[in-house]
C-alpha cells in the first residue's frame, strides 16, 4: 500500500542540490557570526570547499579517524574561545559547528532534508540576537531559499532560473502568511519553562551609582534607552523628567542607592499607605514605555506614576522598576500625575537623606551653615544657592578634572561641569545645612518624532537632578542644571552646549539634514510599530486585543475565531489555487482569433459556429469593403501562423489583430 | 488486519473503479503527513519551545510560519495531482519469467505542472519518477513480472507525490484496463512435436539447429537420402541436407497428441519453443490444440495468434 522507503531519499544529491544548500547555508550562517568566534567561517569555508571536492570525485569522504580529530579539534576550539560555562554562544557554536561537519557526512536525500531542518533551527536562533524588522525581512529571505532548497529535491527542473527555483516557494508562503498570522495572535503565550542563558550584551545605560564621569559616556551615546508613545498629549518638554533611581548614600566621591532602597521589602506597590503618602493633584498623562534591554531592572516614568502594568512594583522612593533585569525590550503601559505631593513620613528615612561622610568637602560644609544662618529657612537657602550658581557656573561637557574634595573643588573652585555636578553638589550642600536631600537619576527629554508622535529618548538624555525634603510640602523636585542651563531642559541636550562641546560629541545627530532627520522619523515610527505589534505582542497584549475582537475571550470563542477565519483562508486558497488553475488552455492561435472576434462584436459581427475565421472574415468584408485590407492582411498570415505553422507570421498576426481599430 | 485491509480495498476499488481512462479528482485523491512531515512537526515543537522561553516573538512567529507553510503545502500536495489523466498505452507482452511492460501516457487537464509523480505497481520495482508539464504529455513504462501464463492485468496503481516540501504524502490509486499477455515459458525439447500434416505426410526432418550455409545444413548419419543434395556431392563440395526452411516449400503441424505427456504446462512450453523456432526461421507452420487448430501459416500475426493460443490454453475467461 504505502512504500516501505522513501525512494526519493535513497537518491544521491543533484550538483545542483548541493549548490543550492551551500549557499542556503552562507546565509542562515551570517548573521551568526556576531556572535560566534570567527574562526568557525574558516571552519565551514574548508569544510564546503571539501564537499564540493567530494561532489567532484576529486576527494573522498572523510574517514572514522578524520572525523574525530576535526570534532574534537572543533570542540577543543570552542573551549577555548568561549570558556567552559553555558552560555547562549556555546549553544549556538555547537549548533553551528554540527550543522557544518555534517556536510562531511552529507551523501543522500535523507541527509540533506536533516540539514536544512537543522537550518531552520539555526535561523530561528539568529532572532534572539535580532529582533529589528530588518531581521524579519531577512529571515523571510532565508527561509524562501529553505524552502526552495527542499522543494529542489521533488521538482523536476534543475537547470531553471535562481528565480523560478524560488518563486514558487516564495508563492507557498505567502500563502501560509495568513495562517501565520492568525496563529501569532491567537495561540497562548506561555512563560518561560526553563531558565535560559541570555546572550552577551554590552551593559549600556547608567548604572547603578554615580561618580564624577559616569555621565559623559552616556551623553556622547546615541543609543536607544526607550520610547514612550503617549495617549494624551506629549507635555511640555521641560516637564519630562523621567524618574530612574534614586540615591540616598554617599561616600564622599560616589552616589548610590542605601541598602533599604536595594531591598526587597522597598516596594510597596500593593501598600494601602502609598496613597497617604502620595498625594495626585492634576495633569493626568497616560503612556507606554517600550524600554530597550538595559540588563538592569530599573524603569523609566513621570512623576508621579498613578497606575501601572502589573508586571511592574513601585519603589517607595517614588519609581518603576522590573521584578527582573530587563533582558529583552520590555512594554508597560503607566499613568501619571505631573503635579503631585509626595510626603513620605519615615523617620529613618529622612536621617538616612541627611547623612555625609565625616570628613572631606569642609568648605562646603561650612558655608552650608553660614549660608542657612544667613537666611533662616531652606526655602530661602535653596534660592540662594540657586542664585550662585545662576551666577558662576558654566555648563559645560568637559569639565576641568576635580580633586580630592570633588564637591568643594567644583562648588568654589572650578565651577563647570554638567547635571551630575550640579545634583552632586547641591545635594551634598543641603545635607551640610542639615536639610534631607537625595540625589535622582533618570532622563530629561526626548526627541519627538513628528510621524507618529512618539518619543524617543536617547542615553545622551540622561540627567540627574535633585530632592529636597521641605517641612510641610514633602520631597521638592529641585534641578540645579536648569538654572544654570535652562536650553538643556528646554531644548534638549544639542542646544544647550557650546560649539566646541558639539564637536566633542560629534554624534550625527542628523538635525542639520532636515531629510535625513524626516526619513530617520519615518524610519523610527516603522521600527516603533514593529516593536509595540509584534516584538512585545505578550499575554496581556493578547488578552486586550482577543477582548476586543471577540467581546469576551472563551475558549469556546477563541475556537470558533480559528475555525471561521482559517477555515474562511484555506477554502479562499483552495478556491484561488484550484479553480482558477481550471481554465483549459486555448490554442495560442484560438485566442488572438478571439482577440479579433471581440473587436468585430462592437461593430455587430459575430462568427457562428459552423463558420471558419475565412468565411467569417469574407462575409464582414462584403458588408465592410473598407476593413478588406487589414482584414485580409490578417487572415492570411493567421492561416501561414495556424496551419503551416509558420511562426514568424505569429508577431505580425498579433500585431495586425492590435492595430485593428473598428 | 487482512480483514481490514481487505475491506480497505474494497472501498478503494468502488471509490477508484477501473476505467479506460482516470483523472483524478478529488474524491479520488488522498493526503496525508510523510515521515519527513511528521519530523517537522518535532521541529516546530522545538523552535516554538525556543521562542517561548526566550520570550521571543520573531521565533514564535517562525514556527507559526513554520506550522502554516504546512497548512498551505496540503492544498498544494493535493492541487499536485488533481486533474491528471492516465490512459493505457502500448503494452509488452512477455513469456512467465520475463518482464511485462505497460505504458501509460499521463497528462494534464489544468494548466499546472505536476512534479515528482510516483508510481508504483509492484514491490520488486523501484517506483517510476514522472513530471508532467502543462500542455505536454509523459509517457511512463511500468514494468510487472511475469509470473503466470495468461493475461496478466496491470493491478491498481499506487501514485504518490510528496511535493512540495516533502512534508505531505498526497497519494491516489489508478485502476486501468491495461493487460498484457504472459505466453508460457519456451522450453527446448529434442523434437518438434509435429503430427501428420496434409499433403506432406511422413516427413519427418531433423531439425537440428546449426550454422545454416545457403540453404544447406550439413549431413546426420541417418537422415533419408531424398534430402540429400546430391548436386553439390557431385561438384565434390562433400555431402549435405537440403534445408527445408531455406526451400520453404515444405510445411509442419506443431501437435498436441504428438508430445505425448501429462504436464500440460511442460508441453505448452515445448509447442511454444517450436513455434518460436518456426517462426523465427521463417517456416510454415499450423498448431493443433485439443480444443482448437490454428491453421497453417506465416509471420508475426500468426505467430502471434499460436502464442496467443498457447498462452490461453485452458484459460477461463474472467470478464
Amino acid at each position: 500500500m504505502i512504500f516501505k522507503k522513501s525512494p526519493a531519499q535513497e537518491q544521491p544529491i543533484s550538483r545542483t542540490g548541493l549548490a543550492w544548500l551551500l549557499c542556503v547555508q552562507v546565509f542562515i550562517l551570517a548573521p551568526h557570526f556576531v556572535t560566534v568566534p570567527a574562526w568557525i567561517a574558516l571552519v565551514w569555508i574548508m569544510v564546503a570547499f571539501w564537499r564540493w571536492r567530494i561532489f567532484q570525485g576529486a576527494w573522498n569522504y572523510p574517514g572514522k579517524l578524520k572525523k574525530t580529530i576535526l570534532v574534537f579539534v572543533c570542540c577543543a576550539g570552542l573551549f577555548f574561545s568561549l570558556g567552559s560555562g553555558f552560555k547562549f554562544e556555546s549553544m549556538v557554536s555547537l549548533l553551528i559547528i554540527g550543522f557544518t561537519l555534517k556536510l562531511l557526512e552529507l551523501k543522500n536525500k535523507k541527509d540533506f532534508v536533516l540539514l536544512i531542518f537543522i537550518a531552520f533551527f539555526i535561523l530561528a536562533a539568529q532572532f534572539i540576537a535580532f529582533n529589528h524588522f530588518l531581521a524579519a525581512f531577512y529571515g523571510f529571505g532565508c527561509l524562501s531559499l529553505l524552502c526552495a532548497t527542499l522543494m529542489q529535491l521533488y521538482r523536476q527542473s534543475e537547470h531553471d532560473s535562481i528565480w523560478r527555483n524560488i518563486r514558487p516557494s516564495i508563492a507557498i508562503l505567502l500563502q501560509a502568511i495568513p495562517f501565520m498570522i492568525l496563529l501569532f495572535v491567537v495561540v497562548p503565550r506561555l512563560g518561560s519553562f526553563w531558565a535560559v542563558p541570555t546572550p552577551l550584551q554590552a551593559k549600556t545605560g547608567m548604572s547603578d551609582s554615580m561618580s564624577p564621569g559616569d555621565f559623559t559616556e552616556l551623553m556622547e551615546s546615541n543609543e536607544l534607552a526607550f520610547r514612550v508613545s503617549f495617549a494624551t498629549e506629549i507635555p511640555a518638554r521641560e516637564k519630562l523628567y523621567w524618574r530612574s533611581l534614586v540615591f540616598s548614600l554617599f561616600d564622599g566621591k560616589k552616589w548610590s542607592q542605601s541598602r533599604e532602597q536595594k531591598s526587597g521589602n522597598y516596594f510597596n506597590q500593593a501598600s494601602d499607605n502609598l496613597r497617604s503618602h502620595l498625594e495626585y493633584k492634576a495633569d493626568r498623562v497616560e503612556y507606554d514605555v517600550i524600554a530597550e534591554a538595559s540588563m538592569q531592572s530599573w524603569l523609566y516614568a513621570l512623576p508621579a506614576p498613578e497606575s501601572w502594568s502589573r508586571n511592574l512594583a513601585f519603589a517607595r522612593d517614588m519609581r518603576l522598576r522590573a521584578f527582573d533585569p530587563v533582558i529583552e525590550r520590555m512594554g508597560y503601559h503607566v499613568v501619571s500625575s505631573l503635579t503631585y505631593q509626595l510626603n513620605e513620613i519615615d523617620a529613618e528615612e529622612l536621617e538616612q537623606n541627611k547623612q555625609l561622610p565625616k570628613n572631606g568637602n569642609l568648605k562646603t560644609r561650612e558655608r552650608a551653615q553660614e549660608w542657612l544662618a544667613e537666611t533662616g529657612s531652606t526655602e530661602k537657602l535653596i534660592a540662594k544657592l540657586f542664585e550662585y550658581y545662576r551666577q558662576s557656573f558654566f555648563y559645560t561637557l568637559k569639565p576641568p578634572p576635580l580633586g580630592v574634595d570633588t564637591v568643594d573643588d567644583f562648588l568654589w573652585n572650578t565651577r563647570q561641569g554638567f547635571c551630575e555636578h550640579f545634583s552632586s553638589s547641591f545635594v551634598f550642600f543641603m545635607r551640610a545645612a542639615g536639610v534631607p536631600a537625595r540625589v535622582v537619576v533618570g532622563y530629561q527629554g526626548g526627541d519627538i518624532n513628528s510621524v507618529d508622535n512618539s518619543l524617543a529618548v536617547r542615553q545622551r538624555d540622561a540627567h540627574a537632578w535633585a530632592e529636597v525634603w521641605l517641612d510641610g510640602r514633602g520631597w521638592v523636585m529641585f534641578d540645579p542644571t536648569a538654572a544654570v542651563a535652562p536650553e538643556r531642559v528646554q531644548k534638549g541636550i544639542e542646544q544647550s552646549l557650546s560649539a566646541t562641546d558639539q564637536q566633542f560629541l560629534a554624534k550625527p545627530f542628523g538635525s542639520s539634514f532636515k531629510l535625513l532627520s524626516l526619513v530617520r522619523e519615518q524610519w523610527d515610527a516603522v521600527n516603533l510599530t514593529w516593536i509595540q505589534w509584534v516584538m512585545n505582542y505578550d499575554s496581556s497584549s493578547q488578552a486586550s486585543l482577543l477582548e476586543k475582537l471577540l467581546g469576551d475571550v472563551s475558549p469556546m470563542r477563541i475556537a470558533v475565531l480559528m475555525v471561521l477565519t482559517g477555515g474562511g483562508f484555506g477554502v479562499l486558497l483552495f478556491v484561488l489555487l484550484i479553480f482558477r488553475s481550471s481554465k483549459q488552455e486555448l490554442p495560442e492561435t484560438a485566442r488572438v482569433y478571439l482577440q479579433l472576434c471581440k473587436k468585430l462584436k462592437g461593430a455587430g459581427f459575430a462568427p457562428q459556429s459552423t463558420e471558419t475565421p475565412r468565411a467569417f472574415i469574407d462575409r464582414v468584408i462584403l458588408s465592410k469593403p473598407n476593413w478588406a485590407i487589414p482584414l485580409q492582411g490578417f487572415i492570411e498570415l493567421y492561416e501561414q501562423w495556424a496551419y503551416a505553422e509558420d511562426l514568424e507570421a505569429e508577431a505580425k498576426v498579433k500585431a495586425a489583430v492590435r492595430k485593428f481599430r473598428i | 488486519m487482512s480483514q481490514i485491509d481487505q475491506y480497505f480495498q474494497r472501498w478503494i476499488s468502488k471509490r477508484s473503479p477501473r476505467a479506460n481512462q482516470v483523472v483524478l479528482q478529488h474524491r479520488t485523491i488522498y493526503v496525508f503527513p510523510s515521515k519527513q512531515g511528521a519530523a517537522f512537526l518535532v521541529l516546530i515543537l522545538l523552535i516554538w519551545i525556543l521562542g517561548t522561553n526566550y520570550q521571543n516573538n520573531l521565533i514564535l512567529g517562525l514556527s507559526f510560519f513554520l506550522t502554516s507553510v504546512m497548512l498551505v503545502s496540503v492544498i498544494h500536495a493535493f492541487k499536485n495531482l488533481l486533474g491528471l489523466i492516465f490512459i493505457p498505452d502500448a503494452i509488452q507482452h512477455a513469456a512467465v519469467g520475463d518482464v511485462a511492460s505497460f505504458d501509460i501516457e499521463i497528462s494534464s487537464s489544468y494548466l499546472n505542472d505536476h512534479h515528482g509523480l510516483l508510481l508504483r505497481v509492484n514491490a520488486d520495482f523501484d517506483p517510476i519518477r514522472a513530471d508532467v508539464i502543462a500542455g505536454k504529455v509523459t509517457q511512463v513504462r511500468l514494468n510487472l513480472p511475469a509470473r503466470h501464463r495468461g493475461w496478466l492485468k496491470l493491478p491498481r496503481i499506487v501514485l504518490k507525490s510528496y511535493f512540495p516540501f516533502g512534508l505531505i504524502r498526497a497519494w491516489a490509486y489508478i485502476d486501468l484496463h491495461h493487460r498484457a499477455l504472459i505466453f508460457p515459458k519456451p522450453i527446448a525439447c529434442d523434437q518438434p512435436p509435429l503430427g501428420p500434416g496434409q499433403g506432406d505426410e511422413g516427413i519427418y526432418v531433423s531439425m537440428q539447429r546449426g550454422d545454416e550455409f545457403q540453404g544447406f545444413q550439413n549431413y546426420q548419419p541417418g537422415s533419408p537420402l531424398s534430402q540429400i543434395a546430391w548436386k553439390q556431392y557431385a561438384r565434390g563440395a562433400g555431402l549435405h541436407l537440403k534445408d527445408y526452411r531455406a526451400l520453404q516449400s515444405e510445411h509442419y503441424w506443431l501437435d498436441w497428441q504428438a508430445l505425448n505427456t501429462h504436464d500440460t504446462e511442460l508441453a505448452l512450453s515445448n509447442l511454444t519453443y517450436w513455434v518460436n523456432y518456426f517462426a523465427d526461421s521463417n517456416i510454415e507452420f499450423g498448431l493443433r490444440l485439443p480444443n482448437q487448430t490454428i491453421e497453417r501459416g506465416t509471420g508475426d500475426v500468426h505467430r502471434l495468434n499460436a502464442l496467443t493460443a498457447l498462452a490461453l490454453f485452458g484459460w477461463v475467461q474472467e470478464d
